[in-house]
């Protein structure tokens, strides 16, 4: 990072937003998904009947939930990666 | 019953008398005078009887298939068993597995030590494992984590080190020299930021077998009542060097002779080395022993470099010392319920029969096993009885011999002899050492065992009057 020249780094962290509203958008849509097919299926109305409302209610809660789950461990994978590199290395 | 027309005479005269009537005993006389014939006829007896012409098998082979069949008999019975079995337990404890835990909140960890039996490697431990233990951990979704030990006296250090760490990490001792960055990536750290809490209740330790066992009261007792720091050699001018070290090298006894043989002052050490009043490692021999020739020095030094080192560095504290230390203040009011886990193992060609018997008696095995597990699953514990007072239902401890003392106590009669024997310098002998108890570790020793309630429980489920509870009959 330090490296870079300031308007590279702007260039950079830019960029870095993009990325994560990409992802962001992607998570969202795979959410949507994820539940509709899980949970909608009968369209002999159009409108959401109580059974699937409560099932799309806590489809989007465990997705989240696992998601930070996931999230978490996957970071604490990471430092400890990292950790080891650095040490590996010194 | 209609008779086939016959080849030969006797045939013939068999079946004129073939309808069936009183008079067999002298048709079979007629048939068995006719070998040929009768056997073309089937058995006679079969006949009489009106079953199906079979033909039954002969001496020999009737003799071998009722030797093989009643083997592969047994066994196949003993695996129905022992899956039906190890399913019930299985089923006992599934209910904890479909239980929600909040996302920020790690799961219960129960810890495993698993040690090598004498005589054998670490593979058939964790055979023993994966075929009674993990069924059940798996079945309740149980975090677990293993202390694995392959020769003797690594369960002991391992153990004794968790606990100096824990010791450390609260604050005792002299901490470690560790970097900033290094601080904000341990996993810790990452808990704390984010929030994440460990389990909140008892997580308990599942200790296989008899040597494991007595390494882990051993361990327990030196990471509790021992010195966090590992206690400094008794060595010579570079004391000051030495101070600053926490870990001294396991393989003191090395670098003590080569500084000795450097330095050549021996006897200001001695006073020095006896003054700081540390404890004494007795594993290292040569450094204790403090002959001032230099010639001799020398020698000891490439006798040194020979020997094979120690595993591990001497332990922290010695058992004639448990008296009188103190123990740390984190000490927590339970020290970890722990259960130890039958696993029994012979070796040996003259052992066969035993080891037959006990293969094909395996059910028993898991019955026994896993009710050790779920009771550790299910987290009910009571606490060890102790001399004074006698717990109902206890053994008969008539010798006074604390409980913890005695677990599992019949598994030393498998052990390979050669474990007896005395240890060579390097090795470390807590197998064949007795059990020393300090009584405020001994007190906060716990043991786990299934209430009546459960093990009425487990009855039923094994007769199929109640079922697994499943995700689909919780209410959400």
């Amino acid at each position: 990072m330090d490296s870079l020249t300031p308007a590279e780094q702007r260039e950079l962290n830019s960029r870095m937003e993009r990325k994560q509203m990409k992802e962001f958008m992607t998570m969202y849509s795979k959410l949507v998904q994820r539940c509709f097919d899980h949970c909608v299926n009968d369209f002999t109305t159009k409108s959401l009947i109580s059974r699937e409302e409560s099932c799309v209610m806590r489809c989007v809660d465990k997705y989240m939930r696992s998601n930070e789950r996931v999230g978490e461990r996957f970071q604490e994978q990471n430092a400890a990666m990292m950790q080891a590199g650095s040490m590996a290395g010194r | 019953m209609s008779e086939k027309a016959g080849t030969s005479a006797a045939e013939n005269a068999a079946g004129a008398s073939s309808a069936p009537s009183a008079s067999s005993a002298t048709n079979r006389g007629s048939s068995a005078a006719a070998p040929k014939g009768a056997a073309n006829q089937g058995n006679p007896a079969f006949r009489m009887m009106g079953l199906p012409r079979l033909r039954l098998p002969s001496r020999n082979w009737s003799i071998f298939f009722t030797i093989t069949g009643s083997f592969a008999g047994a066994v196949i019975y003993d695996k129905w068993q022992t899956r039906r079995i190890r399913e019930k337990w299985a089923n006992l404890v599934s209910h904890i597995a479909d239980e929600t835990l909040p996302t920020h909140t790690m799961p219960r960890k129960l810890t495993v030590y698993l040690a090598a039996p004498p005589g054998d490697g670490l593979r058939v431990a964790r055979e023993h494992f994966h075929n009674y233990i993990k069924p059940v951990l798996v079945a309740a979704a149980i975090d677990w984590d293993v202390v694995e030990g392959r020769k003797e006296g690594d369960v002991r250090f391992k153990t004794a080190d968790r606990i100096r760490k824990k010791r450390r990490r609260n604050g005792e001792g002299e901490q470690l020299p560790q970097e900033e960055a290094d601080k904000a990536l341990t996993v810790e750290a990452l808990r704390e930021k984010s929030g994440t809490v460990d389990w909140d209740g008892v997580a308990g330790d599942l200790i296989v077998g008899r040597n494991t066992w007595k390494e882990y009261v051993r361990g327990l007792h030196e990471g509790w009542l021992g010195p966090v720091d590992a206690p400094k050699p008794p060595v010579v001018e570079q004391q000051s060097e030495f101070q600053t070290t926490v870990h001294s090298p396991g393989h003191a006894s090395l670098g003590d002779v080569a500084v000795k043989a450097a330095a050549n002052t021996v006897a200001p050490s001695e006073t020095d080395s006896s003054s700081t009043g540390d404890p004494k490692d007795d594993a290292s021999p040569a450094s204790d022993d403090a002959s001032p020739d230099d010639k001799s020095k020398e020698d000891q030094k490439e006798n040194e470099e020979e020997k094979p080192k120690p595993r591990h560095p001497p332990p922290h504290i010695q058992p004639s010392e448990y008296s009188s230390a103190t123990p740390s203040h984190h000490i927590p009011e339970l020290v970890g319920p722990s259960i130890g886990v039958r696993f029994p193992h012979i070796l040996g060609f003259r052992n066969t029969p035993i080891r037959i018997y006990r293969f094909l008696t395996r059910r028993h095995l898991a019955d026994s096993v896993g009710r050790d597990v779920a009771a550790a699953v299910l987290a009910s514990h009571r606490p060890f009885p102790s001399d004074s007072t006698s717990y109902p239902g206890d053994d008969s401890n008539a010798a006074g011999r604390p409980e913890q003392s005695e677990v599992l106590l019949h598994e030393e009669k498998d052990w390979w002899k050669t474990t007896f024997q005395p240890r060579k310098v390097h090795e470390e002998s807590v197998w064949i050492e007795d059990m020393v108890l300090d009584e405020r570790i001994a007190n906060r020793m716990r043991v786990f065992q299934l209430t009546a309630e459960d093990e009425d429980r487990a009855k039923r489920i094994s007769d199929g009057r109640e079922k697994a509870v499943t995700k689909d009959d919780l209410e959400s």
